[in-house]
Protein backbone atom coordinates (compact mmCIF):
# COMPACT_ATOMS: atom_id res chain seq x y z
CA UNK A 1 0.00 0.00 0.00
CA UNK A 2 2.79 2.70 0.98
CA UNK A 3 5.25 1.92 -1.76
CA UNK A 4 1.65 2.15 -4.53
CA UNK A 5 1.26 5.37 -2.45
CA UNK A 6 4.91 6.73 -3.10
CA UNK A 7 4.94 6.00 -6.80
CA UNK A 8 1.17 7.61 -7.44
CA UNK A 9 2.78 10.45 -5.46
CA UNK A 10 6.21 10.28 -7.16
CA UNK A 11 4.01 10.52 -10.69
CA UNK A 12 2.32 13.50 -9.62
CA UNK A 13 5.53 14.93 -8.79
CA UNK A 14 6.84 14.89 -12.06
CA UNK A 15 3.92 16.15 -13.63
CA UNK A 16 3.54 19.27 -11.56
CA UNK A 17 7.29 20.23 -11.85
CA UNK A 18 6.71 19.78 -15.96
CA UNK A 19 4.73 23.46 -15.25
CA UNK A 20 7.68 25.53 -14.35
CA UNK A 21 5.15 28.37 -14.28
CA UNK A 22 3.87 26.91 -11.10
CA UNK A 23 6.50 28.79 -9.64
CA UNK A 24 5.63 32.14 -10.68
CA UNK A 25 1.87 31.32 -10.36
CA UNK A 26 2.82 30.56 -6.38
CA UNK A 27 4.40 33.82 -6.06
CA UNK A 28 2.38 36.04 -7.58
CA UNK A 29 -1.16 34.44 -6.28
CA UNK A 30 -0.09 33.35 -2.83
CA UNK A 31 3.35 34.75 -1.63
CA UNK A 32 2.92 38.30 -2.30
CA UNK A 33 -0.65 38.53 -1.28
CA UNK A 34 0.55 36.82 2.21
CA UNK A 35 3.83 39.11 2.03
CA UNK A 36 1.53 42.74 1.81
CA UNK A 37 -0.05 42.99 5.15
CA UNK A 38 3.05 41.83 6.88
CA UNK A 39 5.15 44.72 5.34
CA UNK A 40 2.35 46.99 5.83
CA UNK A 41 2.14 46.30 9.36
CA UNK A 42 6.04 46.85 9.72
CA UNK A 43 5.49 49.91 8.13
CA UNK A 44 2.76 51.30 10.27
CA UNK A 45 4.95 50.53 13.37
CA UNK A 46 7.77 52.32 11.77
CA UNK A 47 5.45 55.20 11.08
CA UNK A 48 3.94 55.50 14.38
CA UNK A 49 7.27 54.95 16.50
CA UNK A 50 4.92 53.13 19.36
CA UNK A 51 5.72 50.01 21.32
CA UNK A 52 2.28 47.92 20.43
CA UNK A 53 -0.79 48.92 18.65
CA UNK A 54 -4.19 47.24 19.20
CA UNK A 55 -2.43 45.58 22.03
CA UNK A 56 0.06 43.95 19.83
CA UNK A 57 3.45 44.72 20.16
CA UNK A 58 6.23 44.98 16.50
CA UNK A 59 7.60 41.59 17.20
CA UNK A 60 4.66 39.55 18.04
CA UNK A 61 2.60 41.33 15.03
CA UNK A 62 5.35 40.15 12.60
CA UNK A 63 5.68 36.88 13.84
CA UNK A 64 2.38 36.23 13.80
CA UNK A 65 2.29 37.37 10.03
CA UNK A 66 5.24 35.38 9.73
CA UNK A 67 3.59 32.45 10.54
CA UNK A 68 0.27 33.14 8.13
CA UNK A 69 2.96 33.40 5.79
CA UNK A 70 4.17 30.29 6.11
CA UNK A 71 0.70 28.34 6.87
CA UNK A 72 -0.16 30.12 3.98
CA UNK A 73 2.31 28.93 1.93
CA UNK A 74 1.69 24.84 2.76
CA UNK A 75 -1.84 25.28 2.74
CA UNK A 76 -1.84 26.35 -0.80
CA UNK A 77 -4.16 23.47 -1.88
CA UNK A 78 -5.41 22.88 -5.12
CA UNK A 79 -6.76 19.71 -5.30
CA UNK A 80 -10.40 21.43 -6.65
CA UNK A 81 -8.77 21.96 -9.86
CA UNK A 82 -8.03 18.32 -10.50
CA UNK A 83 -11.02 17.49 -9.31
CA UNK A 84 -13.08 19.80 -11.91
CA UNK A 85 -10.84 18.51 -14.67
CA UNK A 86 -11.29 14.96 -13.71
CA UNK A 87 -15.06 15.38 -14.00
CA UNK A 88 -15.29 17.71 -17.04
CA UNK A 89 -12.61 15.86 -19.06
CA UNK A 90 -14.04 12.84 -18.11
CA UNK A 91 -10.63 11.42 -16.76
CA UNK A 92 -12.09 10.48 -13.80
CA UNK A 93 -13.50 7.72 -15.19
CA UNK A 94 -9.98 5.53 -15.01
CA UNK A 95 -9.95 6.19 -11.32
CA UNK A 96 -13.69 4.13 -11.33
CA UNK A 97 -12.38 1.30 -12.99
CA UNK A 98 -8.74 0.61 -11.60
CA UNK A 99 -7.74 -1.01 -9.00
CA UNK A 100 -5.98 2.13 -7.25
CA UNK A 101 -9.01 3.55 -5.50
CA UNK A 102 -9.90 7.06 -6.06
CA UNK A 103 -8.94 8.11 -2.38
CA UNK A 104 -5.32 7.33 -2.95
CA UNK A 105 -5.28 9.27 -6.30
CA UNK A 106 -6.72 11.93 -4.82
CA UNK A 107 -3.86 11.91 -1.53
CA UNK A 108 -1.14 11.35 -4.07
CA UNK A 109 -2.09 14.46 -5.71
CA UNK A 110 -2.01 16.29 -2.33
CA UNK A 111 0.85 14.73 -0.54
CA UNK A 112 2.65 15.53 -4.09
CA UNK A 113 1.18 19.13 -3.58
CA UNK A 114 2.45 19.45 0.31
CA UNK A 115 6.05 17.51 -1.20
CA UNK A 116 6.56 20.81 -4.18
CA UNK A 117 5.69 23.25 -1.66
CA UNK A 118 8.21 22.31 1.02
CA UNK A 119 10.75 23.78 -1.49
CA UNK A 120 9.22 27.59 -1.20
CA UNK A 121 7.47 27.10 2.43
CA UNK A 122 10.98 26.20 3.66
CA UNK A 123 13.14 28.55 1.70
CA UNK A 124 10.40 31.17 3.14
CA UNK A 125 10.87 30.00 6.55
CA UNK A 126 14.55 30.27 6.60
CA UNK A 127 14.51 33.43 4.65
CA UNK A 128 12.38 34.87 7.84
CA UNK A 129 14.19 32.96 10.68
CA UNK A 130 17.54 35.43 8.36
CA UNK A 131 15.75 38.50 7.83
CA UNK A 132 13.98 38.48 11.78
CA UNK A 133 16.07 36.49 14.11
CA UNK A 134 14.76 38.41 16.91
CA UNK A 135 11.42 37.62 16.08
CA UNK A 136 11.64 34.27 16.82
CA UNK A 137 14.36 34.44 19.82
CA UNK A 138 11.25 33.74 22.30
CA UNK A 139 10.27 30.73 20.64
CA UNK A 140 10.74 27.62 23.15
CA UNK A 141 10.45 23.85 23.21
CA UNK A 142 6.73 23.55 23.96
CA UNK A 143 6.25 25.93 20.97
CA UNK A 144 7.43 23.09 18.59
CA UNK A 145 5.99 20.36 20.48
CA UNK A 146 2.64 22.70 19.57
CA UNK A 147 3.49 23.29 16.23
CA UNK A 148 3.79 19.61 15.62
CA UNK A 149 0.66 18.87 17.25
CA UNK A 150 -1.21 21.21 15.72
CA UNK A 151 0.01 22.19 12.25
CA UNK A 152 -0.60 18.80 10.51
CA UNK A 153 -4.38 18.88 11.49
CA UNK A 154 -4.67 22.43 10.11
CA UNK A 155 -3.16 20.76 7.00
CA UNK A 156 -5.74 18.26 6.63
CA UNK A 157 -8.48 20.96 7.31
CA UNK A 158 -7.24 23.25 4.21
CA UNK A 159 -7.21 19.78 2.53
CA UNK A 160 -10.86 18.43 3.37
CA UNK A 161 -11.93 22.20 2.44
CA UNK A 162 -10.27 21.99 -1.42
CA UNK A 163 -11.91 18.62 -1.20
CA UNK A 164 -15.05 19.22 -0.61
CA UNK A 165 -15.09 22.45 -2.81
CA UNK A 166 -13.37 20.03 -5.73
CA UNK A 167 -16.78 17.56 -5.24
CA UNK A 168 -19.09 20.43 -6.40
CA UNK A 169 -17.43 19.67 -10.32
CA UNK A 170 -20.06 17.09 -10.41
CA UNK A 171 -22.86 19.46 -10.65
CA UNK A 172 -20.97 22.90 -11.48
CA UNK A 173 -19.02 23.73 -14.74
CA UNK A 174 -16.47 25.50 -13.05
CA UNK A 175 -15.32 25.03 -9.21
CA UNK A 176 -12.18 28.70 -9.57
CA UNK A 177 -15.39 30.68 -8.55
CA UNK A 178 -16.58 28.81 -5.62
CA UNK A 179 -13.05 28.06 -4.29
CA UNK A 180 -11.96 31.75 -4.43
CA UNK A 181 -15.19 32.66 -2.70
CA UNK A 182 -15.29 30.51 -0.05
CA UNK A 183 -11.03 30.94 0.27
CA UNK A 184 -11.59 34.54 0.67
CA UNK A 185 -14.27 34.08 3.56
CA UNK A 186 -12.89 31.30 5.05
CA UNK A 187 -8.82 32.86 5.15
CA UNK A 188 -10.22 36.12 5.98
CA UNK A 189 -12.41 34.98 9.33
CA UNK A 190 -9.59 32.43 10.02
CA UNK A 191 -6.89 35.04 10.48
CA UNK A 192 -4.98 35.49 7.48
CA UNK A 193 -5.02 39.12 6.78
CA UNK A 194 -5.66 40.48 10.28
CA UNK A 195 -5.28 38.78 14.07
CA UNK A 196 -8.72 37.81 15.02
CA UNK A 197 -9.12 40.08 18.01
CA UNK A 198 -8.37 43.16 16.03
CA UNK A 199 -11.57 42.57 14.01
CA UNK A 200 -14.72 44.27 15.48
CA UNK A 201 -16.56 42.07 18.14
CA UNK A 202 -19.43 41.10 15.75
CA UNK A 203 -17.32 39.92 12.87
CA UNK A 204 -15.14 38.37 15.56
CA UNK A 205 -17.79 36.18 16.70
CA UNK A 206 -18.78 34.98 13.40
CA UNK A 207 -15.34 33.81 13.33
CA UNK A 208 -16.05 31.80 15.84
CA UNK A 209 -18.46 29.16 14.10
CA UNK A 210 -16.18 28.78 11.14
CA UNK A 211 -13.21 26.47 10.49
CA UNK A 212 -10.56 28.29 9.40
CA UNK A 213 -10.10 29.83 12.76
CA UNK A 214 -8.82 26.58 13.98
CA UNK A 215 -6.45 26.43 10.86
CA UNK A 216 -4.99 29.52 10.90
CA UNK A 217 -5.34 31.78 13.81
CA UNK A 218 -5.68 28.67 16.09
CA UNK A 219 -2.23 27.28 14.98
CA UNK A 220 -0.11 30.96 15.11
CA UNK A 221 -1.49 31.49 18.74
CA UNK A 222 -0.11 27.74 19.57
CA UNK A 223 3.00 27.87 18.63
CA UNK A 224 3.56 31.90 19.51
CA UNK A 225 2.16 31.67 22.95
CA UNK A 226 2.74 28.14 24.45
CA UNK A 227 2.01 28.49 28.17
CA UNK A 228 -1.29 30.42 27.71
CA UNK A 229 -2.68 28.96 25.08
CA UNK A 230 -4.62 25.73 25.96
CA UNK A 231 -4.39 22.74 23.50
CA UNK A 232 -6.83 20.82 24.13
CA UNK A 233 -10.17 23.16 22.64
CA UNK A 234 -8.01 23.82 19.81
CA UNK A 235 -7.06 20.19 18.99
CA UNK A 236 -10.94 19.62 19.83
CA UNK A 237 -11.97 22.17 16.89
CA UNK A 238 -9.34 20.92 14.59
CA UNK A 239 -10.67 17.33 14.65
CA UNK A 240 -14.55 18.51 14.62
CA UNK A 241 -14.22 20.50 11.74
CA UNK A 242 -12.18 17.08 9.72
CA UNK A 243 -14.57 14.67 10.91
CA UNK A 244 -17.29 17.42 9.54
CA UNK A 245 -15.67 17.53 6.20
CA UNK A 246 -14.60 14.49 6.06
CA UNK A 247 -18.80 13.40 6.26
CA UNK A 248 -19.26 16.35 3.62
CA UNK A 249 -16.46 14.84 1.40
CA UNK A 250 -18.11 11.11 1.23
CA UNK A 251 -21.43 12.38 1.35
CA UNK A 252 -20.83 14.67 -1.70
CA UNK A 253 -18.58 12.41 -3.22
CA UNK A 254 -21.81 9.44 -2.86
CA UNK A 255 -24.47 11.78 -4.53
CA UNK A 256 -21.84 12.87 -7.08
CA UNK A 257 -21.08 9.57 -8.49
CA UNK A 258 -24.47 8.92 -8.85
CA UNK A 259 -24.83 11.84 -10.94
CA UNK A 260 -21.42 11.35 -12.85
CA UNK A 261 -22.98 7.89 -13.87
CA UNK A 262 -26.08 9.50 -15.16
CA UNK A 263 -24.65 11.88 -16.98
CA UNK A 264 -20.19 11.94 -17.06
CA UNK A 265 -18.07 10.32 -18.91
CA UNK B 1 -18.60 53.32 -40.41
CA UNK B 2 -22.67 52.00 -40.08
CA UNK B 3 -20.88 48.63 -40.87
CA UNK B 4 -18.41 48.64 -38.06
CA UNK B 5 -20.91 50.00 -35.77
CA UNK B 6 -23.43 47.15 -36.49
CA UNK B 7 -20.28 44.41 -36.55
CA UNK B 8 -19.70 45.98 -32.80
CA UNK B 9 -23.43 46.12 -31.75
CA UNK B 10 -23.83 42.48 -32.48
CA UNK B 11 -20.55 41.38 -30.94
CA UNK B 12 -21.98 43.22 -27.69
CA UNK B 13 -24.92 41.38 -28.10
CA UNK B 14 -22.97 37.83 -28.69
CA UNK B 15 -21.11 38.99 -25.55
CA UNK B 16 -23.98 39.35 -23.05
CA UNK B 17 -25.84 36.02 -24.39
CA UNK B 18 -22.78 33.99 -23.49
CA UNK B 19 -22.50 35.66 -20.13
CA UNK B 20 -26.10 34.76 -19.65
CA UNK B 21 -25.26 31.46 -20.22
CA UNK B 22 -22.62 31.49 -17.41
CA UNK B 23 -24.40 33.25 -15.01
CA UNK B 24 -24.32 31.28 -12.10
CA UNK B 25 -20.74 31.54 -12.44
CA UNK B 26 -20.46 35.28 -13.15
CA UNK B 27 -22.97 35.78 -9.97
CA UNK B 28 -20.36 33.86 -7.88
CA UNK B 29 -17.78 36.04 -9.16
CA UNK B 30 -19.33 39.03 -8.66
CA UNK B 31 -20.03 37.66 -5.01
CA UNK B 32 -16.56 37.12 -4.46
CA UNK B 33 -15.22 40.64 -5.85
CA UNK B 34 -17.55 42.50 -3.31
CA UNK B 35 -16.40 40.13 -0.44
CA UNK B 36 -12.68 40.97 -1.85
CA UNK B 37 -13.88 44.97 -1.40
CA UNK B 38 -15.78 44.54 1.73
CA UNK B 39 -12.48 43.03 3.44
CA UNK B 40 -10.32 45.83 2.00
CA UNK B 41 -12.64 47.54 3.64
CA UNK B 42 -12.06 46.41 6.95
CA UNK B 43 -8.11 45.97 6.63
CA UNK B 44 -8.64 49.44 6.16
CA UNK B 45 -10.46 50.27 8.87
CA UNK B 46 -8.65 48.50 11.32
CA UNK B 47 -5.28 49.33 10.75
CA UNK B 48 -6.59 53.26 10.60
CA UNK B 49 -8.07 52.64 13.89
CA UNK B 50 -5.63 50.93 15.13
CA UNK B 51 -2.29 53.14 14.25
CA UNK B 52 -4.89 55.87 16.15
CA UNK B 53 -5.11 58.02 12.81
CA UNK B 54 -1.38 58.47 12.52
CA UNK B 55 -1.77 56.57 9.34
CA UNK B 56 1.42 57.25 7.11
CA UNK B 57 0.07 61.01 7.40
CA UNK B 58 -3.27 60.58 5.14
CA UNK B 59 -6.58 61.65 6.63
CA UNK B 60 -9.47 59.21 7.25
CA UNK B 61 -10.73 61.39 4.32
CA UNK B 62 -8.09 60.48 2.31
CA UNK B 63 -7.94 57.10 2.79
CA UNK B 64 -11.52 56.67 1.60
CA UNK B 65 -11.00 58.06 -1.60
CA UNK B 66 -7.99 56.24 -2.28
CA UNK B 67 -10.17 53.46 -1.51
CA UNK B 68 -12.90 54.59 -4.06
CA UNK B 69 -10.35 55.65 -6.58
CA UNK B 70 -8.23 52.65 -6.61
CA UNK B 71 -11.66 50.19 -7.19
CA UNK B 72 -12.92 52.66 -9.67
CA UNK B 73 -9.44 53.19 -11.39
CA UNK B 74 -9.51 48.41 -11.16
CA UNK B 75 -12.91 48.30 -12.46
CA UNK B 76 -12.41 50.66 -15.26
CA UNK B 77 -8.85 48.52 -16.32
CA UNK B 78 -10.10 44.94 -15.39
CA UNK B 79 -13.53 45.46 -17.49
CA UNK B 80 -10.98 46.62 -20.73
CA UNK B 81 -8.17 44.26 -19.93
CA UNK B 82 -9.25 40.63 -18.93
CA UNK B 83 -10.87 40.13 -21.82
CA UNK B 84 -8.79 40.90 -24.59
CA UNK B 85 -6.31 38.62 -22.22
CA UNK B 86 -7.98 35.79 -22.67
CA UNK B 87 -9.26 36.20 -25.76
CA UNK B 88 -5.82 36.65 -26.94
CA UNK B 89 -4.65 33.32 -25.14
CA UNK B 90 -7.22 31.48 -26.68
CA UNK B 91 -6.69 33.10 -30.28
CA UNK B 92 -2.78 32.67 -29.96
CA UNK B 93 -2.97 29.06 -28.61
CA UNK B 94 -5.68 27.70 -31.02
CA UNK B 95 -4.04 29.18 -34.17
CA UNK B 96 -7.15 31.59 -34.60
CA UNK B 97 -5.48 35.10 -33.99
CA UNK B 98 -5.67 35.07 -37.87
CA UNK B 99 -9.30 35.45 -37.77
CA UNK B 100 -9.13 38.12 -35.71
CA UNK B 101 -6.65 39.82 -37.95
CA UNK B 102 -8.38 39.47 -41.18
CA UNK B 103 -11.47 41.20 -40.11
CA UNK B 104 -12.12 44.70 -41.04
CA UNK B 105 -12.22 46.63 -37.90
CA UNK B 106 -8.69 46.72 -36.49
CA UNK B 107 -8.36 43.33 -34.12
CA UNK B 108 -7.74 45.06 -30.59
CA UNK B 109 -11.01 47.66 -30.80
CA UNK B 110 -12.61 44.47 -31.84
CA UNK B 111 -11.68 42.28 -28.90
CA UNK B 112 -12.12 44.89 -26.45
CA UNK B 113 -15.82 45.57 -27.84
CA UNK B 114 -16.58 41.55 -28.16
CA UNK B 115 -14.82 41.14 -24.62
CA UNK B 116 -15.42 44.32 -22.48
CA UNK B 117 -16.42 42.78 -18.98
CA UNK B 118 -18.42 45.33 -17.23
CA UNK B 119 -20.96 42.28 -16.13
CA UNK B 120 -18.34 41.99 -13.67
CA UNK B 121 -16.58 44.97 -13.08
CA UNK B 122 -19.79 47.20 -12.63
CA UNK B 123 -20.05 47.37 -8.88
CA UNK B 124 -16.32 48.81 -9.06
CA UNK B 125 -16.79 51.51 -11.35
CA UNK B 126 -20.35 52.92 -9.33
CA UNK B 127 -19.51 52.18 -6.46
CA UNK B 128 -15.78 53.53 -6.47
CA UNK B 129 -17.32 56.68 -8.48
CA UNK B 130 -19.69 57.07 -5.83
CA UNK B 131 -16.45 57.13 -2.72
CA UNK B 132 -14.57 59.32 -5.08
CA UNK B 133 -17.68 62.00 -4.91
CA UNK B 134 -18.45 61.12 -0.97
CA UNK B 135 -14.76 61.17 -0.16
CA UNK B 136 -12.72 64.50 -2.07
CA UNK B 137 -14.44 68.42 -2.41
CA UNK B 138 -16.41 69.09 -5.21
CA UNK B 139 -12.76 71.01 -6.26
CA UNK B 140 -11.46 67.95 -6.77
CA UNK B 141 -13.60 66.00 -7.84
CA UNK B 142 -12.04 66.66 -11.94
CA UNK B 143 -8.27 65.54 -11.02
CA UNK B 144 -9.75 62.06 -8.70
CA UNK B 145 -10.95 60.95 -12.28
CA UNK B 146 -8.54 61.99 -14.27
CA UNK B 147 -6.11 60.23 -11.39
CA UNK B 148 -7.87 57.26 -11.35
CA UNK B 149 -8.46 57.16 -15.16
CA UNK B 150 -4.66 57.41 -15.76
CA UNK B 151 -3.87 55.02 -13.07
CA UNK B 152 -6.36 52.43 -14.72
CA UNK B 153 -4.12 52.50 -18.17
CA UNK B 154 -1.06 52.00 -16.32
CA UNK B 155 -2.78 48.62 -14.61
CA UNK B 156 -4.11 47.57 -18.50
CA UNK B 157 -0.74 48.19 -19.69
CA UNK B 158 0.87 46.19 -16.54
CA UNK B 159 -1.19 43.08 -16.76
CA UNK B 160 -0.05 43.62 -20.67
CA UNK B 161 3.26 43.59 -20.29
CA UNK B 162 2.75 40.34 -17.77
CA UNK B 163 0.96 38.37 -20.23
CA UNK B 164 1.88 38.89 -23.46
CA UNK B 165 5.29 37.36 -23.04
CA UNK B 166 3.57 34.53 -21.50
CA UNK B 167 0.81 34.63 -24.43
CA UNK B 168 3.83 34.42 -27.08
CA UNK B 169 6.32 32.29 -25.65
CA UNK B 170 4.68 29.83 -23.29
CA UNK B 171 1.67 28.51 -22.74
CA UNK B 172 0.53 29.47 -19.81
CA UNK B 173 -1.51 33.00 -19.16
CA UNK B 174 -0.95 34.54 -15.80
CA UNK B 175 -4.04 36.88 -15.86
CA UNK B 176 -5.81 34.65 -13.17
CA UNK B 177 -2.93 34.84 -10.50
CA UNK B 178 -2.16 38.61 -11.22
CA UNK B 179 -6.12 39.41 -10.90
CA UNK B 180 -5.75 37.91 -7.26
CA UNK B 181 -2.24 39.53 -6.36
CA UNK B 182 -3.87 43.18 -7.75
CA UNK B 183 -6.95 42.78 -5.62
CA UNK B 184 -5.65 41.59 -2.78
CA UNK B 185 -2.32 44.04 -3.12
CA UNK B 186 -4.10 47.30 -3.05
CA UNK B 187 -5.55 47.68 0.68
CA UNK B 188 -3.34 50.32 1.70
CA UNK B 189 -1.98 53.76 0.15
CA UNK B 190 1.90 53.63 0.30
CA UNK B 191 2.58 56.67 -1.30
CA UNK B 192 4.20 58.22 1.53
CA UNK B 193 5.62 55.13 3.36
CA UNK B 194 9.77 55.25 3.36
CA UNK B 195 9.62 50.99 3.10
CA UNK B 196 11.19 49.82 0.07
CA UNK B 197 10.16 46.32 0.24
CA UNK B 198 6.98 47.45 0.68
CA UNK B 199 6.84 49.37 -2.88
CA UNK B 200 8.76 46.89 -4.05
CA UNK B 201 5.90 43.73 -3.43
CA UNK B 202 3.30 46.23 -4.35
CA UNK B 203 4.84 47.18 -7.56
CA UNK B 204 1.63 46.18 -9.91
CA UNK B 205 -0.80 48.64 -7.40
CA UNK B 206 1.92 51.64 -6.93
CA UNK B 207 -0.56 53.71 -9.27
CA UNK B 208 -3.29 54.08 -6.91
CA UNK B 209 -1.00 55.25 -4.14
CA UNK B 210 0.50 57.57 -6.77
CA UNK B 211 -3.45 58.94 -7.98
CA UNK B 212 -3.94 59.40 -4.37
CA UNK B 213 -0.26 62.14 -4.49
CA UNK B 214 -1.79 63.46 -7.65
CA UNK B 215 -5.23 64.05 -5.88
CA UNK B 216 -3.33 65.60 -2.83
CA UNK B 217 -1.80 67.83 -4.70
CA UNK B 218 2.16 65.81 -3.99
CA UNK B 219 2.90 64.83 -7.52
CA UNK B 220 1.99 66.01 -10.80
CA UNK B 221 -0.95 64.37 -13.16
CA UNK B 222 1.63 65.08 -16.16
CA UNK B 223 4.07 62.08 -14.25
CA UNK B 224 1.43 59.59 -14.02
CA UNK B 225 0.44 60.14 -17.77
CA UNK B 226 4.48 59.94 -18.66
CA UNK B 227 4.59 56.53 -16.13
CA UNK B 228 1.27 55.77 -18.04
CA UNK B 229 2.91 56.28 -21.87
CA UNK B 230 5.94 55.02 -21.09
CA UNK B 231 4.20 51.41 -19.89
CA UNK B 232 1.89 51.17 -22.91
CA UNK B 233 4.85 51.56 -25.13
CA UNK B 234 6.52 48.42 -23.78
CA UNK B 235 3.05 46.84 -23.92
CA UNK B 236 2.03 47.78 -27.52
CA UNK B 237 5.79 46.98 -28.46
CA UNK B 238 4.90 43.53 -26.84
CA UNK B 239 2.34 43.10 -28.58
CA UNK B 240 3.48 44.50 -32.19
CA UNK B 241 6.29 41.12 -31.40
CA UNK B 242 3.50 38.70 -30.75
CA UNK B 243 1.35 40.07 -34.30
CA UNK B 244 4.63 39.78 -36.52
CA UNK B 245 5.50 36.64 -34.92
CA UNK B 246 2.38 34.69 -34.66
CA UNK B 247 2.66 33.54 -38.67
CA UNK B 248 5.81 31.48 -38.27
CA UNK B 249 4.86 29.81 -34.69
CA UNK B 250 1.24 29.25 -34.87
CA UNK B 251 0.76 26.80 -37.42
Amino acid sequence: MLRVLASTISVQLQQKLLHREFWIQLFLDRILPLMIPLLAWKAIFDQAQAESLGGWMENEMIAYYLLVFVIGIFTDVTFHYEMSTMVQMGTLNQWLIRPLTFFETAVSHMVARLVLLLIPGIAALLLCLWFFPSIFAGLTLSSLWNAILVLPLSLMLFNLLAVSIGMCAFWVINTDSIFALVMLILEFFGGRLLPLDLLPVWLERVSRVLPLRFGISGPVEAILHPETTSLVPLLLGQSLWCVLLFGLVLTLWRGGIRHYDAVGG
Amino acid sequence: MRYFLSIYKRAAHLHFLRWMRYRADVLVWILTIWCMLAIQAVFLFVTYSVSGGNFFGYSSNEIIGFFGAALLASGLAQSVITGVILTLSKAVWQGNLDHWLLQPPPFLFRIVTEELGIVWYWPHIIVGSGIVLYAFPASLWILAFASAIVASTIEMAIVLIFCLPSIRWGRWNPDEGLWEYLESARSVPIGRTRSFMLWLASFGVLQYSLALEVITGRLSLLILVLISAALWALALLLLKVLVRSYGSASS
